[in-house]
């Protein structure tokens, strides 16, 4: 099923809302600085949302609090989102609206906290797990916050989290469960992150560059967004879609990517069938591209092979950081700001492409007149997610 | 929102297990209330899908849903098979040991534990001990989780070509992430196998609906016990319908609008 999309806000470290993320883009400006999240003491950028550390929770909320649902809250605050759903919940039963969120680490960083403060074997008085760092935390709150009462659940499939949200929220409605759905992807900095890749040896000391020469690693980010989507057929004219979403296992390795980047390309050929058009209809990919040597290199020789050397493509990890949970609906709303605006972003930090990566890679900026759009999102576990995206079905 | 959705769903695997309900074949006399529920350990188990050392990293919560899973299908099947994958809270010791990792001066974050603390870390080892390419989910609903994947695996059945493996667990812990979750009890797990085709099916389950009918229970006390605490034993009125022959109409307990099931 095409999902038409009547809402969508994204928070990145570029700021709050769809605007800041686009200005940023257009300028070539990037939200990434020298690590500052408090505890962590690593030589890396980060993709950090400093608003968020100025946000409370409704008082009548107060027990869902942590990080990750602070993050979600400021994003739900943005490009008058929770007027859409307002109208939404006056045009449909609250048992009719579904709730699809992404998410890779939920609230953890409230569990590492109450570590510090744990004494004789008991976590501190303050400590919520069931409200924190359950999975289920920010689904409950986004489901309590917006009075809604259809299905709601979390997928946390790592950093294809937020792309899949589409592909549950469509089936979902497909098989008649829901009628209309808020979807969307959260994930916060926290230590396990950001020193759990460090263990890995996958992050970077520089702003991450994908597809360069120089690249060695990511650059780990934390985002927040959320779309309100409907059957395509119950959307206005020109209103965003998602025309199609694949999906695929690697069947290959917990971290690594199948060299040849099979599951990838299965991904979005399948993606591609969903939304029935052909690759070469595909104007933009904005790649997964998190800047690791062995993620861009299986990726761009799938994409290769999809798309060959000379549709743009670009990873936009450059200015956001790898978002991880959030990565899918961060990218898919640059996906749709490029459509809206006829523009494509760069890779940002890159100015020297591998030799073995023979894709287009877009050094600069550039005007396009694309009509569809392909967004990748691959996660550990060997869980790939693409996208195709367009306005109007 | 489509003129007719897929209105029945054919069961052609069943996987258990939880303390007394050692596997599907020992949960049967227990569940038609034939032999009395006896909490007894967890036998052993190992996986031969995966390298020793793999499988005993990964985790209890992975080896408890291949304990299911396997139960509910061959390799074979296995192999062409969607997958969704449910738990509230996933591996709560390797969540523990991450935390208290980046507490210590040294943060040493071990990057097997960062690896297997994903969500999808159960579907991932499946998916390569499988070999499936087949789209594959990891959800959590919380206390709801049974009914939330069982409409997700309902959704993904209805609109894909392939059958689907639906694997619940919801696993208890050792340390003090554990004692500050109260809410979740004991250890359960179960998988069914959910496909379009009839033939040699053993039961046919009829599309979740919402109902403000009660919740089914269970008789024996200490499993109707383990039903209300762990969201994964919210399916036991399930396996019962499922381990009987005739026909009943189940009633699946959810905070988010209880279903009603036929099971035939």
């Amino acid at each position: 099923m095409k999902l038409g999309v009547i809402a969508h806000t994204v928070t990145t470290a570029l700021g709050p809302g769809r605007d800041a993320l686009w200005q940023g883009l257009r300028e070539g400006r990037s939200g990434l600085s020298p690590c500052d999240f408090p505890g962590a003491e690593l030589d890396t950028w980060i993709g950090h949302v400093h608003e968020c550390e100025q946000i409370a929770l409704p008082p009548e909320l107060a027990q869902w609090d942590c990080r990750n649902n602070r993050l979600a809250e400021l994003a739900l605050q943005q490009d008058g989102f929770l007027d859409a759903v307002a109208v939404a919940r006056r045009e449909h039963a609250p048992e009719r609206i579904g709730l699809f969120l992404g998410t890779s680490t939920s609230g953890i960083g409230q569990t590492e906290k109450a570590y510090a403060e744990a004494d004789d074997g008991q976590m501190p008085g303050w400590f919520n797990y069931a409200r924190s760092h359950d999975y289920f935390s920010v689904s409950g709150y986004i489901r309590a916050r917006l009075g809604l009462k259809g299905p709601a659940m979390t997928i946390s499939t790592a950093c294809s989290s937020s792309a899949k949200v589409f592909a549950v929220a469509a089936r979902s409605m497909a098989a008649g469960f829901c009628d209309i759905a808020v979807v969307g992807g959260i994930d916060s900095l926290c230590l396990t992150t950001l020193y759990g890749f460090n263990s890995l040896q996958l992050i970077s000391s520089e702003p991450c560059r994908p597809c360069d020469t120089r690249r060695n690693g990511i650059s780990v980010g934390e985002a927040a967004g959320f779309a309100l989507v409907v059957p395509a057929g119950h959307a206005p004219q020109g209103t965003p879609c998602v025309l199609g979403v694949g999906e695929s296992g690697d069947a290959h390795h917990m971290t690594a990517p199948e060299p040849s980047g099979a599951g990838a390309e299965l991904a979005m050929r399948r993606a591609l069938g969903d939304a029935g058009i052909d690759a070469r209809a595909i104007g933009y990919v904005n790649l997964h591209g998190t800047a690791t040597p062995a993620n861009d290199l299986a990726e761009a020789q799938a994409v290769a092979r999809l798309f060959g050397s000379h549709t743009p493509v670009s990873s936009t990890k450059g200015w956001t950081g790898h978002t991880l949970g959030a990565a899918g609906i961060v990218e898919a709303v640059i996906g749709w700001l490029a459509l809206e605006h006829g523009w494509l972003p760069q890779t940002l930090n890159t100015c020297d492409i591998a030799d073995d990566i023979h894709v287009g890679v877009l050094l600069e900026g550039r005007a396009c007149d694309a009509r569809y759009v392909l967004s990748n999102a691959f996660g550990f576990g060997g869980s790939n997610c693409a996208l195709v995206l367009g306005q109007d079905p | 929102m489509t003129a007719s959705p897929m209105s029945h769903a054919y069961v052609h695997g069943v996987g258990v297990a939880a303390p007394g309900l050692a596997d599907w074949a020992a949960a049967l006399p227990v569940l038609r209330g034939e032999t009395e529920y006896r909490a007894e350990p967890l036998p052993a188990f190992r996986t031969s899908l995966l390298p020793r050392n793999e499988s005993r990293r990964a985790g209890a919560g992975v080896r408890m849903a291949f304990r299911v899973a396997e139960q509910a299908c061959s390799l074979e099947q296995a192999g062409g098979c969607a997958t969704v994958f449910v738990s509230s809270a996933g591996d709560i010791d390797i969540a523990e040991a991450l935390c208290s990792a980046v507490n210590t001066p040294e943060r040493a974050v071990s990057p097997i534990r960062f690896h297997n603390s994903v969500h999808n870390a159960a579907a991932g080892y499946w998916s390569i001990a499988t070999g499936s390419r087949e789209p594959s989910n990891s959800l959590s609903g919380g206390m709801d989780g049974f009914a939330v994947a069982l409409c997700e695996a309902w959704a993904t059945l209805a609109t894909s070509a392939t059958p689907v493996l639906l694997v619940c667990f919801d696993c208890d812990g050792q340390g003090l992430l554990h004692n500050a979750r109260p809410d979740i009890h004991g250890s359960f797990a179960l998988a069914l196998l959910l496909s379009r085709e009839p033939s040699g099916a053993r039961a046919r389950i009829s599309r979740p609906a919402l109902t403000r009918d009660a919740a089914s229970r269970c008789v024996d006390e200490q499993l109707e016990y383990f039903r209300r605490c762990n969201p994964s034993a919210r399916a036991l009125p399930v396996l019962r319908a499922l381990a009987g022959t005739g026909q009943s109409q189940v009633i699946v307990e959810s905070g988010q609008g209880n279903l009603a099931i036929e099971v035939r």
